[in-house]
């Protein structure tokens, strides 16, 4: 008889099905979906973590000895990963010095795994044998070694040597932020004082553990495969302890990691997803049981006969309810299965789109527990229902009233609740998302849809006063009817509760995606940012204007990070045109402020040749002075110092320029110290710039000096006092206490006194207040070189540089910025950049290294956790919509269908068929229509007031200018769409009806 | 427990001053202004009378339905007004069975006969009280056996109130109500349906209540009732008829009397010691 039941209300059964399968897949993909974005955001979270941080570094100081015990100690390593580890990358690196032409040089021997097949070997073969090495391209230019040289290398301290030849010139790595070099920066070249900094020398194991005894820093890296990343944090933090407690400590190892850190990352992010997720599910559910209970309701006129008669002839409670709901319960228990399995192929076809690539898809037992409680709720919900069919007694029409008021108020008061919680907490909470919060919106929208139903109610009962003479017949019907039968109204409140729901998802996934872009952009800094290295001598801003005449696509960077602050220098002709720049990040336009970032700068004693010959007058008596000649390469941005000793009287000094500025030279400082630091000397110390000049092919040309004008000297500290002789002179009186002490700098003016930048308001600054402010000037100091600058605007962050940074020009960048820290050189490419411009450069000798696009980067943000949880609202709302619709539908035909009758009487009584169509029509139009306006405009309101408050992403927000307003358009198209299935919907449900009422009309009135 | 109405096959009905009232938009109706019924246990009555007269409140106050806003409805010993829930569940689930008006109103149009009988029974199952006859055999008694597996919705009109009938006495109640049996039939199933009922009664000894407009099937019964605004105008019994005196005198005549009597025709009271009254028309014919 069940089936039989079932089978008579086949249309009815067909719906709740769908709409029990429905509930328990959301209920059921909601854990199922955890399990998977948790692994996601971790693979995501690790990704984007500075690479190797969440790998294993075994490390020890050692000879030969020491390497086995690491060689041994890594193997066990991997084997207590079970294969989750990549093979091992071994380093062995130890400091070592050598001369060339009595110029000492400080370079690294370095001997890292497979290191040749990472560096682009440029003249002759990777080093193989004992006493072999390989040198850079530009430490052989600056060393004056070639293929075949022999050095002579020691320890620091050490009188032992080892002899080594040179057997290949390499260049090195652009960029060593890739799974090679793992961030592992060994590349320092050009730093040091008295023994220049170049490049490691390249050689074998071998040869590292082998020279004059060393003790090499000994490392092993071991990282982990990327298919040991999607599986989860969990997957990796068992292995990590297993391989700490075995290895800390042992025979001298240590064992660091950092993927504690990535995993509280992760795992932040996975809270916020986790919140926003269950609160979607809850919302779904909460749904679907409000369908659930509205069928029920719409199903008990057709039940209650059954109800009647099972009454009749004196069923017990227990047998009225189990008649009540045995049919629809079979039903939800029949879509448990299904539904769990619609869960997981759902999950399955959205893996690759939601989750990074590799991510394994699982079925967790929370997921069936969750399910089956759904099908509990659901059952709950239809009892609740149908209550009037199993209740002793037939409710009269006060109680059914009573019990309406009763539910609407606890209704409206869940409403009140989560809006006075929107207003005062908002969704995040101390970055604590607040579930009542989040549930806001949806107990807004039950509250507001019931009164604003009532309410309509009410309206449709004034039209109906006011037409009592109308003599448009059809709205004259249609009124009366929905007027008639305002339970027809109440049974729209999941349409228009799904409405809230859709707009809400889709405003929340727009806005979140816009935000996302934004901030891909503005962390990136523009469309395409290439890390290059430039061949020596050449000037990158000269080589990208050549590359892009046109000015708009390409733009010259160099990017100075330090722990002081990051410094942006840029061809700022080209900054408005090629960096992202969103309105609203600085009062004004970024152009007027690119304009003004590069100022008229003075010329400084700039030269180029091949000698530079110094005559300098240093009063007689002073003892021997050692003078620091610093120069500055700028055609190849490098900074050099060469040293003269200085004897009392008038004499000229000579350096040779050869390899340490090729093209253009520029004087940056002279800086004085007594040779001997123990003498003792109380006289001030007079040092006159007579003249400067430099030879080239063999012609002496005078180079100016600022000699004769004010202004164009500065001395540090300022109790140097400087005195512009009436002649050709500069001339200095050096307070003999000043000598002995470092920093005494004696530098040509060829800055301005404030340099102008683009700044944050996070910038660090020496003065205090430790932050700019507006309209103050700022002193800052990155790598040691500092400046006072004026900042043109302040704004909470800037393309690349982030919150705290400044943006300059490249040209007044390379002059206050000489020393501490080594520029990444960058080619910043806009959107409607060729292919063609890298290509050109490639052709002059730049070596492209690694590319970072804002789609890499915004790929990345769309994987965090929060984002795939907007995903799964976009997802999970049409379809909500769609049920509703579907459920809505099936009532105002089954209403239609059921009001046949009415419709054979009106035409019997002579009015015309089309005008009973259109009353229909109308009847629909208008019930249709007020839960759709109803659910826009609350929806409309919730976005307003929820978006402000949800979190856009879990990192990086700070300081972007993110939009925190509805999205408008995504929005009205949401409406559109729906509006378009509301008016098919009430197309369809009139061919139905009126279909079905011909029919009867043809075969009379008979049952 | 409640106690099972009576050992008789059929139980006894009395109504005692029985008034009952319905809410509408525009005030109170009175449905019935004091109804005063007695039925013997066993007996077969019709209640005859317009529509709107208060038959089927009759019928859904002895049902135990609704309560009566004044009077008492008593069946067997039991004064259903004051009755829990619970009690009069259990009674309707052995003792009192209502088929209301409409044959397809107390089926199951998508079972079969058998199943629909089945279910009828199935309350007095759930509480364990003993079935005389099962559904097949009562389906055959009544001679609608070959209907047992065909689905309502595949029966003729007659068919269907006769399978009702026999889902009405599934459980042999005591009291068998029945509401307009005969209305939307033919002759011939009109015919099928009261000696249908009849040979219930027959057969089963249960005390039945008919509500009819119709005197010719009325008067196939023991005794007819008729009830006209809401009182009980006139009785008759195998032929012979009665006219009701009511409690505030007045006297309900039956309509083709009325047609001979007039309003505000004088009747003449002659009274026959020692308690005989005579009527007689004022111009001396006697009524």
């Amino acid at each position: 008889m069940l089936v039989a039941a079932i089978r008579t209300r086949r249309a009815a059964a067909t719906v709740l099905f769908m709409v029990a399968v429905i509930a328990v897949a959301a209920a059921a993909i909601g854990p199922m979906f955890l399990q998977g974005a948790d692994s996601s955001v971790f693979a995501s979270t690790a990704k984007a973590a500075p690479v190797g941080l969440t790998d294993l570094s075994v490390i020890t100081p050692g000879g030969a000895t020491q390497m086995n015990k690491l060689t041994s100690a890594a193997q066990e390593a991997r084997r207590l990963a079970h294969g989750r580890l990549a093979p091992t990358i071994f380093t062995a690196v130890e400091a070592s010095y050598f001369k060339t032409k009595g110029q000492p040089y400080e370079a690294d021997i370095l001997a890292r795994t497979r290191i040749c097949a990472h560096l682009r070997i440029v003249k002759g073969t990777c080093p193989t044998g004992v006493d072999e090495v390989a040198i850079s391209e530009r430490s052989a230019l600056t060393a004056s070694v070639g293929i075949g040289a022999h050095l002579l290398i020691s320890e620091p301290n050490s009188p032992t040597m080892t002899n080594v030849k040179v057997t290949a010139v390499y260049r090195q790595p652009s960029n060593v932020v890739d799974n090679y070099w793992r961030g592992d920066n060994y590349f320092d070249y050009g730093t040091g004082t008295r023994e220049i900094i170049l490049d490691p020398l390249i050689a074998t194991f071998d040869t590292a553990l082998a020279v004059h005894g060393a003790s090499p820093q000994l490392s092993a890296d071991l990282a982990w495969r990327s298919s040991a990343t999607h599986s989860g944090a969990s997957y990796l933090q068992a292995p990590t302890a297993k391989i700490k407690s075995r290895l800390f400590s042992r025979d001298g190892l240590v064992v660091t990691t950092g993927l504690a850190a990535v995993v509280n990352t992760a795992r932040h992010d996975e809270e916020l997803m986790s919140d926003v997720v269950l609160t979607i599910v809850l919302q779904l559910v909460l749904l679907s049981l409000v369908i659930i209970y509205t069928l029920g309701g719409a199903a008990i006129l057709a039940r209650r006969h059954e109800s009647n008669f099972a009454r009749r002839h004196g069923f017990p409670r227990s047998a009225l309810i189990t008649l009540a709901i045995s049919e629809p319960a079979a039903l939800i228990l029949a879509a448990l299965p299904v539904g769990v399995l619609v869960a997981w192929l759902t999950l399955t076809a959205l893996t690759k789109t939601l989750f990074v690539a590799g991510t394994p898809v699982s079925f967790p037992a929370v997921a069936i527990v969750l399910a089956v409680g759904a099908c509990v709720a659901g059952v709950a919900a239809l009892t609740i229902a149908s209550y009037d069919l199993w209740r002793s007694r037939v409710a009269t029409r006060r109680q059914a009233r009573r019990g309406g008021v009763v539910i609407d108020t606890f209704a409206v008061a869940l409403a009140v609740t989560g809006l006075i919680s929107l207003l005062t907490k908002g969704s995040l909470n101390g970055a604590k998302l607040s579930p009542l919060a989040l549930m806001a919106p949806g107990f807004l929208t039950l509250g507001a849809s019931i009164i604003g139903l009532r309410l309509a109610a009410l309206a449709v009962r004034m039209l109906i006063a006011r037409t009592r003479e109308s003599t448009h017949v059809a709205s004259f019907l249609a009124l009366r009817q929905i007027g008639r039968r305002p339970v027809v109204l109440r049974r729209l409140l999941p349409l228009t509760a799904a409405t809230v729901i859709l707009l809400f998802s889709v405003g929340s996934f727009f806005l979140a995606s816009s935000n996302r872009a934004l901030v891909a952009q503005l962390e990136v800094g523009t469309s395409k940012v290439a890390d290059v290295t430039l061949p020596p001598g050449l000037n990158l801003e000269a080589a990208v204007r050549s590359a892009d005449p046109t000015g708009r696509a390409a733009m010259a960077a160099e990017y100075y990070a330090s722990s002081t602050g990051n410094v942006l220098a840029v061809d700022s002709s080209r900054l408005a045109a090629v960096a992202t720049w969103p309105r609203g990040l600085s009062t004004k336009p970024l152009a007027v402020l690119a304009r003004r970032l590069s100022p008229r700068l003075a010329p400084g004693v700039r030269f180029s040749g091949d000698r530079l010959r110094l005559t300098l007058d240093l009063s007689k008596g002073t003892p021997q002075v050692v003078l620091g000649v610093s120069l500055f390469d700028e055609t190849y941005p490098q900074s050099r110092t060469l040293y003269l000793y200085l004897v009392g009287g008038l004499h000229s000094y000579t350096l040779s320029l050869a390899k340490v500025c090729p093209g253009e030279c520029r004087l940056t400082s002279l800086s004085p110290n007594w040779v001997n630091p123990a003498v003792t000397y109380s006289k001030d110390v007079s040092l006159v710039i007579q003249d400067i000049a430099v030879q080239k092919n063999a012609v002496w040309h005078h180079v100016s000096f600022g000699a004769g004008h004010r202004g164009t000297w500065n001395a540090q500290p300022s109790s140097v006092r400087i005195a512009q002789s009436a002649g050709a002179s500069v001339a200095f009186d050096i307070p003999a206490n000043q000598l002995p002490y470092s920093g005494l700098t004696l530098s040509p003016i060829d800055l301005p006194a404030k340099i102008p930048v683009i700044a944050t308001y996070g910038s660090e600054v020496v003065d205090a207040p430790p932050n700019p402010s507006p309209g103050g000037d700022i002193v800052l100091t990155p790598g040691g070189s500092m400046f006072t600058a004026h900042p043109l605007t302040l704004a909470p962050t800037l393309p690349l540089v982030g919150s705290s940074g400044v943006i300059l020009d490249i040209a007044v960048a390379q002059r206050a910025i000489t020393s501490g820290v080594t520029p990444t050189f960058q080619v910043w490419l806009s959107s409607s950049a060729s292919p063609n411009i890298l290509q050109r450069l490639q052709r002059d000798g730049v070596l492209v290294g690694s590319i970072t696009t804002s789609a890499t980067r915004l790929g990345v943000l769309d994987h965090e956790g929060i984002a795939l949880a907007y995903a799964v609202a976009l997802i999970a709302s049409p379809i909500a919509a769609l049920l509703a619709l579907g459920t809505v539908s099936f009532i105002v035909v089954t209403e239609g269908r059921r009001r046949r009758r009415d419709f054979a009487s009106l035409t019997m009584a002579g009015v015309p068929l089309r005008t009973v169509r259109r009353a229909y029509v109308v009847e629909n139009a208008v019930v249709l229509g007020i839960a759709l306006v109803l659910g826009a405009v609350i929806g409309f309101v919730s976005d307003s007031l929820a978006l402000r408050s949800l979190p856009q992403f879990v990192s990086g927000s700070d300081g972007f200018p993110i939009s925190r307003a509805a999205p408008i358009v995504p929005l009205l198209c949401a409406v559109g769409v729906l509006a378009l299935l509301l008016a098919a919907v009430v197309e369809m449900s009139t061919r139905l009806v009126l279909r079905a009422r011909r029919s009867h009309l043809d075969s009379g009135f008979s049952e | 427990m409640a106690k099972s109405i009576e050992s008789a096959s059929g139980a006894r009905v009395r109504l005692s001053g029985v008034v009952h009232l319905y809410p509408s938009p525009e005030g109170e109706v009175v449905a019935l202004r004091g109804v005063d019924l007695d039925i013997r246990a066993g007996e077969s009555v019709a209640l005859l009378g317009p529509s709107g007269a208060g038959k089927s409140t009759v019928l859904g106050l002895l049902a135990g339905e609704f309560t009566p806003s004044a009077g008492s409805v008593v069946i067997g010993e039991h004064d259903i007004a004051k009755l829990g829930v619970d009690v009069l569940s259990r009674l309707r689930s052995s003792d009192i069975s209502l088929v209301i008006q409409g044959a397809t109103a107390n089926l199951l149009s998508y079972a079969t006969a058998l199943e629909n009988v089945w279910f009828a029974q199935h309350g007095a199952r759930r509480r364990g009280i003993a079935l005389q006859r099962s559904a097949p055999e009562l389906l055959e008694l009544f001679g609608i056996g070959e209907l047992s597996d065909r689905r309502i919705a595949q029966m003729s009109m007659g068919e269907r109130q006769r399978v009702a009938l026999v889902a009405g006495v599934a459980v042999l109640p005591r009291l068998l109500l029945v509401d307009e049996p005969t209305s939307q039939l033919t002759n011939v199933e009109r015919d099928g349906v009261i000696e249908t009922i009849l040979t219930i009664h027959r057969e089963f000894g249960l005390t039945v209540v008919v509500v009819t407009h119709d005197s010719e099937v009325a008067s196939r019964f023991n005794r007819t009732v008729t009830i006209r605004d809401g009182r009980v105008g006139a009785e008759g019994h195998h032929g012979v008829e009665y006219a009701v005196v009511g409690r505030d005198g007045s006297l309900h005549l039956p309509p083709d009397v009325l047609d001979l009597l007039p309003p505000d025709s004088l009747v003449r009271i002659i009274r026959r010691p020692p308690d005989g009254v005579e009527l007689q028309r004022a111009d001396g014919e006697g009524l």
